[in-house]
């Protein structure tokens, strides 16, 4: 989504979000094939102002108090047949999809002023036909003008009451009717054992039941097991079913959590024969269920059998999803151990296997390699693995090794950070500097020394340098070299030579400044650098002179 | 398209030339005032649109407008007509005009006079004018917006009550094949809006109803039940929607005139329901059709272990409402008697956890209940709140302090005589 946003223009409006739900809705009406583009583009539009409520109005379309869209012949038609049917105002929810939003246009194109309409509608809002939505319903008009004839007491059943009690008294039962009403259950049974009961709060549920009641009823994984059970028993069910929808439901439910009975039926799924399961799978897999199942598997499951199962199990793009999804997460000490245990189980070379190196970005590239390193993979293994990781991975990678990775890595390391962008390096850089090896800083000497990285900021490359020249013993040596080799970037020389200038070794200064031929071929800024340092040194060393051998 | 829909299509025709018609008489009026012709001219209109032969009435409700209960289609000039004449008559005070054929020149006269004051604000001319052929009365929570009258909560809930028990009826009267999932979508929506708005009200409603328990009735119960208990564990509206229509959809299928059959039983009879859910949408059937089948074929063929939580709910109000109606006695159970058969079979018949949260749900009185006071006399609960306790004793409504001792009678004992 963050990729996505940043081709949006920054201000959306409330006015561009509800002219692009206008144009959803038209293109809806019109069957255009390009009906999900435009959900696509309306939802990823709305997510700019993800709390922006649309009001549904007879006059059109509401916000912020100002008429968006306003209700004529050819727009917004649709308003007042919905808002006929209650229909007060749309948002998005939690986990709106773009599927979600073309589902809705297509029911509110469809309807019309009548009655039948109306109702139907509102049946299908009843029905949480959209799922991702929040929509506000009111009673229908056709609902409201229902109860009016309808003439209440507020008294009501007193009166009833009355009639019943006195036929109570008058009732006389048969005796046939006695000894059977004699043998019914709340006949034999002691009203007062309830009232006592009651009376001492014996019924009340206590705070660990309160806690369990709203357990239940927020539980997302009992429904999921129990459609796809259904689902998977009941062929009636399945020829009404979306695969679409379902798969993004079944997936709504995981965001909620995965617990080993989910897992358990999704590894169930998978073996699965049937075509109907085949289907499904695939749906689930086009919707990325790896990815959600490893951002939301509780890590106590990682740790067992049914998660080596469910990778065993899916197909290799999916396990990769998944294994990164986890990996994503590995920050947290509980999730690492849980992995940890997995991949030993499954085997280091597998699971090495399983995520190809070129799936690995700078986010995912450092945890794995700490798994790695985890469950004891060779050296060798290792420095294999990052040699051939795409640059960013290969840093981001490096900076959780161990110093003797390091030197054993160190050209692979400075032909990856050569080539990283200047971003990738302002990102990836500092963890790398903040490593005390001394490795890190012959690495970032030789790059700098070498002028292979790219374009970075005078900040960054100051950083480096600084970091180039810690805890060595003749740092001013460095700055020398720096300042004549004709491969370091001119501005990472003029910067070696104003740190060499405020070290006030004027020996070295005198070193680095000497003039040479190849001079004649440096850049204007670094020939004019030398000159100017070099007068300085005359003039400092005439001062000195005349201070030896005064007149 | 018979006769008798031709019939209603010209009925709503004229019903809108007549709207159409009135409102050019307000605005005459309102711009040249009675004597002039041109507002003679609008009621000879409004005389030559009105041909009919029978009484009929117009109703403005939220906005829409109605003839004799039927939503008119308007067209959007049409809407706006209709909106401006809405706010003339609710500054009248009125929400439905009711015509006798025929009304005067004079009456209709009266009326545009009437609907131009109430164009301009809050007027009470109305009032004190009862012409012969010309009828109007406010219809309470008829209004919408800022004008709106609240409605008494209590009110509110007792009708809500009384049309889902009118819908449950008229369910059971039709073939349940295929499932009317409009309908009882529409009756649970109504369950739930009575237990939001109060609660009391509606157990108060469905008890002491004058009719009897009929299977309607208990279906209806325990669906409103459901929604009682699911609304205290705030669960969303659409847990709470699918376990009531799960229950709903049990007991219509599962109940006999007194007993009928156990719930997985019951569940099974529901099959036909997992047929063409989808037939009505266009993207697959909705998230919540498919909920309530998936329940249903739980309830029917998986064991009670591998239920949700909230299942149980259901299968237990089921059981309870079955019980309701006893085979071989003229007698039904109150809802105090169902929850002390709850209590006893706790742990055994029914889980702990559900049984509390229902006898958790309903005061220690509810409505309906049996009670005998201190000095002997009998009498039936008919609103208890913390605060006071009102019952019927020897035929009349009396107040009883909370802390009056009463003791809670089984059915049975009541009609062994107390």
């Amino acid at each position: 989504m963050d990729s996505t946003r940043a081709t949006i223009a920054p201000a959306t409006s409330a006015r561009q979000i509800a002219t692009a739900f206008e144009a959803l809705i038209r293109s809806a009406r019109q069957h255009a094939r390009g009906l999900s583009l435009v959900a696509q583009r309306t939802l990823e539009l709305w997510s700019d102002m993800p709390l922006l409520a649309i009001e549904i109005q007879p006059a059109g379309l509401i916000a912020e108090e100002r008429v968006l869209v306003e209700r004529n012949a050819r727009e917004a038609a649709w308003t007042l047949p919905a808002f006929m049917a209650g229909v007060r105002a749309i948002g998005l929810g939690e986990d709106v999809t773009a599927d979600d939003l073309a589902a809705l246009a297509m029911e509110l194109t469809h309807v019309q002023g009548t009655p039948e309409d109306i109702e139907r509608l509102q049946s299908w809002l009843l029905a949480d036909g959209a799922p991702g939505l929040k929509i506000a319903v009111q009673t229908s008009f056709v609902e409201v003008f229902e109860g009016q004839d309808i003439q209440i007491n507020a008294n009501v059943g007193a009166e009833h009451a009355q009639r019943m009690a006195f036929d109570a008294q008058a009732t006389t039962l048969q005796a046939q009717e006695l000894r059977e009403g004699g043998a019914l259950p709340e006949a034999r049974m002691a009203l007062e054992l309830f009232s006592t009961g009651r009376a001492s709060r014996g019924f009340e549920l206590t705070v660990a039941e309160r806690a369990l009641v709203s357990q239940s009823v927020s539980a997302s994984s009992p429904w999921f097991i129990a459609e796809l059970d259904a689902l998977l028993a009941q062929p009636a069910l399945q020829q009404c079913t979306s695969l679409d929808r379902l798969a993004a439901r079944l997936l709504r439910l995981l965001r909620h959590g995965v617990d080993a009975a989910v897992l358990e039926r999704l590894v169930a799924l998978h073996q699965h024969k049937a075509s109907f399961a085949a289907q499904l799978q695939k749906t689930l897999h086009a919707a990325h269920m790896g990815a959600q199942l490893g951002a939301h598997l509780a890590p106590p499951l990682l740790h067992t059998p049914l998660f080596r199962a469910l990778v065993a199990a899916l197909p290799p793009e999916q396990r990769v999803e998944l294994l990164l999804g986890v990996l994503e997460r590995s920050e947290a000490p509980d999730v690492f151990e849980g992995l940890r245990v997995a991949a030993q189980a499954i085997g280091p070379h597998e699971i090495i296997n399983m995520l190809p190196h070129d799936v690995l970005d700078a986010a995912h590239a450092a945890p794995l390699l700490r798994l790695l390193l985890a469950i004891s993979v060779p050296p060798e293994r290792i420095t294999q693995i990052i040699a051939q990781l795409q640059p960013a991975a290969a840093v981001s990678a490096a900076t959780s090794l161990p110093e003797i990775y390091l030197m054993e890595l160190d050209r692979t390391l400075i032909r990856a950070i050569a080539r990283l962008t200047p971003a990738q390096a302002l990102a990836l850089l500092p963890p790398l500097m903040a490593r005390p090896e001394l490795v890190i800083a012959d690495i970032l000497y030789t790059v700098l020394a070498e002028g292979r990285h790219s374009d970075w900021s005078h900040q960054l490359t100051e950083q480096c340098l600084m970091r180039a020249l810690s805890k060595q013993a003749l740092p001013e040596q460095r700055l020398i070299k720096l300042t004549r080799t004709r491969h370091a970037h001119t501005p990472t020389r003029v910067m070696s030579l104003r740190q060499l200038e405020r070290f006030g070794d004027l020996d070295a200064l005198r070193d680095a400044v000497r003039w040479r031929v190849r001079e004649l071929f440096d850049p204007p800024e670094i020939a004019n650098a030398m000159r100017t340092r070099r007068a300085r040194l005359t003039d400092i060393a005439a001062v000195a002179k005349r201070e030896e051998d005064p007149p | 398209m018979s006769a008798q829909d031709h019939e209603l299509q010209d009925d709503l025709e004229i019903a809108i030339k007549t709207l159409q018609a009135i409102f050019v008489l307000m605005r005459t009026v309102m711009a040249h005032g009675t004597a002039h012709p041109l507002t003679h001219d609008s009621v000879r209109r409004v005389q030559e649109v009105f041909v009919v032969e029978s009484p009929w009435a117009l109703q403005w409700v939220r906005g829409g407008v109605f003839r004799d209960q039927i939503l008119l289609e308007l067209s959007d000039e049409l809407y706006w007509r209709a909106a401006t004449l809405s706010t003339a008559l609710e500054h009248l005070g009125v929400n439905e005009l009711s015509f006798k054929p025929t009304p005067s020149a004079e009456e209709w006269m009266a009326l545009g006079e009437a609907l131009a004051l109430g164009a301009l604000g809050p007027h009470d001319v109305l009032e004190t004018r009862r012409p012969d052929r010309l009828g109007w009365r406010a219809i309470p929570n008829a209004s919408w917006g800022e004008d709106a009258q609240e409605i008494d909560p209590e009110v509110f809930a007792l009708i809500q009550i009384a049309l889902s028990l009118r819908d449950v009826e008229a369910m059971r009267a039709e073939a349940l094949h295929p499932w009317p999932w409009a309908t009882s979508l529409r009756l649970l929506r109504r369950l739930e809006r009575a237990a939001e708005a109060h609660r009391r009200a509606g157990t108060r409603a469905l008890e002491l109803a004058p009719e009897g328990w009929t299977v309607a009735r208990r279906a209806c119960s325990a669906a409103y039940q459901v929604v009682c208990v699911l609304q205290d564990a705030r669960a969303d509206h659409f847990l709470q929607r699918t376990c009531a229509h799960t229950a709903l959809a049990l007991a219509l299928h599962g109940y006999d005139e007194t007993l009928g059959v156990g719930v997985t039983e019951a569940a099974a009879r529901c099959a036909p329901l997992l047929q063409g859910l989808g037939e009505s949408a266009r993207s697959g059937a909705p998230p919540h059709h498919m909920r309530v089948a998936v329940n249903l074929h739980l309830l029917a063929s998986a064991p009670p272990t591998s239920w949700p939580g909230p299942l149980h709910l259901c299968a237990m109000l089921y059981e309870l409402e079955r019980q309701r109606r006893p085979e071989r006695v003229s007698f039904a159970l109150t809802l105090t008697d169902l929850m002390a058969s709850l209590a006893q079979d706790m742990g055994t018949l029914h889980p702990p956890l559900w049984a509390k949260a229902l006898i958790q749900a309903h005061d220690t009185y509810p409505p309906g209940a049996h009670v005998r006071l201190q000095d002997g006399r009998l009498g039936m609960i008919i609103n208890a709140t913390p605060a006071h306790i009102e019952a019927l004793i020897d035929g009349q409504l009396h107040q009883l302090s909370p802390r009056a001792p009463l003791q809670l009678l089984s059915s049975m004992e009541v009609f062994l005589g107390g």
